[in-house]
């Protein structure tokens, strides 16, 4: 029983880091209009530049200084910015379909690194042992308990921030230029400016938020930042309801519970084979289904933010 | 005093040159028009003004300030704002919303000042003038509407009030009056002469003859991307050549 619950435990804590993903690519693409197809490589990037600077482990690799987390935390979040300044600063000059393409050989390209830059990042061996903070305190199940916590409030502090953004006449101008940018820069709006802006951003949190994702799964591999990581973040915001403030959380919620059960279920193992398949026939199917029937997802954009007008017009006068 | 000063301005798409040394001036508190039939060249002419398109040759002075060679924003802010065609606006955003938009301080929409928040002293004032505009323009029950939600008509009001609240001082309007309805044409005529009264200089692009003769101080007439008349619209009903290209040679 307790097993069960700890399975539990360890999904909600995957939900979790996908809400934070999700609505960080919520504000990308469900509100500056700018489709990510490579945020795993921005999540790699801080991912790997944590767990390189507070590496203790030094018999492979050329750099391990074994940093104290809160400067990997940092580190991260610097490098996730800046790899986000490097691709954003050419692919947002030209039209929206290169950034879609150049985020998604980005992401292929900081794959290709990690596999192949093994003398820093030890290749597909990668790292086992993750610097986990409150480790000295709490073990075992209390740890995973703890980091349940720790993950959805960063997730709660991710969306309060959201919600600040999308409220502000920033978010507002987002919303705007993603429909129609030739308006916005007939009122004078330099709408690149803004879009490289809330992608750097966009790294930033990426890359500080990545450590939670290493925390939770105690290893540190080039597979786990596959192209899946970016494409379950993008159906749990699509479920959830693109440009929505809640969302993103909502779909990554359900759609976490729903393929992780899928794995609970226990057999041959013929059947595991089967069963690790059918987890992607099952996203695919809430996918369909949620388009079919809400095409604008659980919580639409119109529903979440359509009566800002009102709520704003009282605050201001 | 001349405020837009277009002088031998070309633009061409490979072979085919769709302005053709164009100039024209307009005058400080001005209605002017551009008409000439499909393909003359009208919106060309706009969209090289406003820094959409660049000039092939020719220059472009604002307020006495060279802009040919400018970005769009930085053309609009120096408060020559141009309006489109298609008058879709932020289909997302509300039709109050859609005013926030333009008249928003620079500062006040920086992702920095989102996240700082020092935000609400300057919207106030924004907010306001929306808020009348809104009401000059009868829109104010409409102000919490999805613009995608509005009829056409309306579309086209909350476009010309966008536009409004950058605080222009020249506007360009690109078929006003298309999709308005005949009976609401003579309250975009009352409109536009408003505005002038309030000191915006406009210059407009118009299909419809009889609604640009009679709001306009000077009419250029072009075809085929070049300047074939000008005048006063009395004079200009009267040439013989703007008269054959839209009733054709007398037999």
């Amino acid at each position: 029983m307790t097993g069960v619950l700890f399975f539990f435990v360890g999904v909600l804590t995957l939900a979790g880091i996908y809400a934070i993903f999700a609505q960080v690519l919520n504000l990308e693409a469900g509100w500056a209009g700018m489709w990510d197809l490579g945020l795993v490589g921005l999540v790699a990037v801080g991912g790997y530049t944590y767990i390189i600077l507070t590496q203790t482990q030094n018999d492979e690799v050329v750099f391990a200084p074994g940093l104290p987390m809160w400067v990997g935390i940092i580190g991260a979040a610097v490098a996730g910015g800046f790899a986000a300044l490097v691709i954003g600063v050419p692919s947002l000059r030209v039209r929206g379909e290169f950034f879609l393409i150049t985020t998604l050989a980005f992401a292929e390209v900081i794959h290709q690194l990690t596999i192949n830059l093994s003398s820093v990042t030890r290749g597909t061996v990668g790292f086992n042992q993750v610097a986990r903070p409150f480790e000295s305190f709490v073990q075992g199940r209390g740890y995973r308990l703890l980091l349940l916590a720790l993950v959805w409030v960063v997730a709660g502090l991710v969306y309060l921030v959201m919600r600040r953004l999308v409220n502000a006449p920033y978010g507002r101008l987002l919303r705007g230029f993603r429909d129609n940018d030739p308006v916005a820069l007939s009122l004078g709006k330099h709408t690149n400016r803004h879009r490289i802006f809330t992608f750097v951003f966009a790294g930033v949190v990426y890359g500080a938020t990545a450590p939670l994702y290493l925390w939770f799964l105690r290893t540190v591999t080039p597979s786990v930042f596959s192209a899946e990581v970016t494409f379950v973040a993008w159906t749990a915001l699509v479920i959830g309801g693109i440009a929505s403030k809640s969302g993103p959380i909502l779909g990554a919620g359900i759609l976490l519970l729903i393929t992780e059960t899928v794995s609970l279920a226990q057999g041959s193992g013929d059947f595991a084979v089967v069963l690790s398949s059918a987890r992607f026939i099952v996203l695919g199917l809430v996918l369909i289904l949620v388009m079919r029937y809400r095409s604008a997802g659980l919580i639409s954009e119109q529903r979440s933010l359509g009566g800002a007008s009102q709520r704003m017009a009282e605050t201001a006068s | 005093m001349t405020l837009l000063e277009v002088r031998n301005v070309t633009k061409r798409f490979g072979g085919v040159v769709a302005v053709d040394n164009v100039s024209l001036e307009v005058g400080e508190g001005e209605i002017a028009a551009v008409i000439g039939p499909n393909g003359a060249g009208k919106t060309t002419l706009f969209n090289v003004v406003s820094g959409f398109e660049p000039a092939n040759e020719g220059t472009i002075r604002f307020g006495g300030e060279l802009v040919s060679g400018r970005r769009p924003w930085q053309i609009a802010r120096s408060r020559l704002v141009r309006s489109f065609q298609t008058p879709v606006g932020f289909p997302e955003l509300s039709v109050w919303e859609n005013l926030m938009v333009a008249g928003s301080e620079r500062e006040s929409e920086s992702l920095l000042s989102a996240l700082g928040g020092r935000l609400r002293s300057r919207q106030k004032e924004t907010n306001r003038r929306a808020l009348d505009l809104l009401e000059r323009l009868q829109l104010g029950d409409s102000k919490d509407i999805r613009l995608a939600d509005l009829t056409p008509g309306d579309i086209k009001l909350v476009d010309f009030a966008r536009q409004l609240m950058v605080r222009p001082r020249m506007m360009l309007l690109d078929e006003p009056a298309s999709g308005v309805d005949p009976a609401s044409i003579g309250r975009l005529s009352e409109l536009i002469s408003d505005v002038r009264d309030d000191g915006i200089t406009v210059l407009v692009i118009d299909h419809n003859i009889s609604f640009v003769l009679g709001i306009a101080d000077q009419v250029h007439v072009m075809a085929l991307g070049a300047v074939i008349a000008e005048g006063t619209p009395d004079e200009i009903i009267h040439n013989p050549a703007v008269v054959e290209i839209y009733l054709g040679k007398r037999v």
